[in-house]
């Protein structure tokens, strides 16, 4: 058995090949990677954030919609869309995948098959918002790590 | 190149290398903070200057306040005008900017519809910064032949 590597830059690029493994990441997560903001390093953590804070207002709303008596199937099918863009954007294979079967329900207007795969959605982005705060969080150690690694040099 | 109805299978796949152009200007419709976001760092990595909208009533009344796009990426879904109907009105207003679909995977009929109101061509979504440097290299080359 390997060693685990103790270099958190390795670390982190394990634990995002672990994510991709297990289907919870796809390739459109490391293009966010390769992007360069040189004025902002915190730039994904940025986007972790922007993407967690919209798709729980999303999951908000198709709640929502289908606790009414009459279920909002038009709202339902709107939201999800938005959340299937930002999930597909930040690379959330599984719980993309979660976002189309749902669709597929909301569009043949089956509230039974709706609640049944909505639950799928939230606990498939449980799943991602885990593994993304984690990566955020590793992120940040290696940034403030280089930081402080900057600080020490003698002048 | 408006509205020629071309499959993004007609693209030829040729290095993106030299596509940076500081001149091309884009417009990035998409109802998602996120997308837009992203298309448009995509973007300007390559020299772009670029504007957004949220939907498609936003960018058609850009075009008729006179602003101008050498390339739009249109989102397909969106509230208040969709990208079918957008891209449909802008080609009626007499615009010739590459106009480019961009869908959800799901829906094989999705694609279809969508050209047919006048793309350029039609992607899934996100465009990688492949597919945007091949499409920068076409309208590179469109312009030069202007």
């Amino acid at each position: 058995m390997a060693a685990s590597s103790t270099d958190p830059t390795q670390q982190l690029n394990d634990y995002i090949r672990t994510m991709h493994d297990q289907g919870i990441l796809d390739d459109n997560f490391d293009q966010l990677l390769a992007l360069r903001r040189e004025q902002n390093p915190r730039f994904i953590n940025e986007l972790i954030s922007m993407f967690t804070n919209d798709a729980e207002a999303y999951i908000a709303e198709i709640t929502n919609a289908l606790s009414l008596t009459e279920v909002d199937f038009s709202t339902i099918i709107s939201k999800l869309h938005q959340l299937k863009g930002s999930t597909s954007g930040i690379g959330g294979h599984r719980m993309y995948q979660a976002c189309c079967e749902l669709r597929v329900a909301a569009d043949d207007g089956d509230k039974d098959r709706c609640d049944e795969l909505f639950l799928r959605v939230k606990e498939e982005f449980n799943t991602l918002k885990q593994c993304l705060d984690s990566i955020s969080q590793m992120r940040s150690n290696i940034i403030s790590n280089g930081t402080r690694s900057r600080r020490r040099r003698p002048l | 190149m408006s509205g020629n109805g071309a499959s993004s299978s007609s693209l030829n796949m040729i290095s993106g290398e030299d596509v940076v152009n500081n001149n091309l200007t884009a417009l990035v419709v998409d109802d998602s903070p996120l997308l837009r976001l992203l298309h448009d760092i995509h973007l300007k990595k390559y020299g772009l200057k670029v504007q957004v909208a949220e939907n498609g009533k936003v960018a058609v009344d850009l075009f008729h306040l006179g602003a101008s796009f050498d390339l739009v990426l249109m989102d397909k879904e969106m509230p208040v005008m969709n990208g079918v109907e957008a891209t449909k009105e802008l080609r009626a207003m007499g615009v010739t900017s590459m106009i480019v679909g961009v869908t959800s995977k799901d829906g094989p009929g999705e694609q279809q519809a969508f050209m047919e109101a006048g793309l350029d061509y039609c992607f899934e979504k996100p465009l990688t910064p492949e597919i945007i440097s091949i499409l920068l290299e076409e309208l590179n080359k469109h312009n030069k032949k202007d």
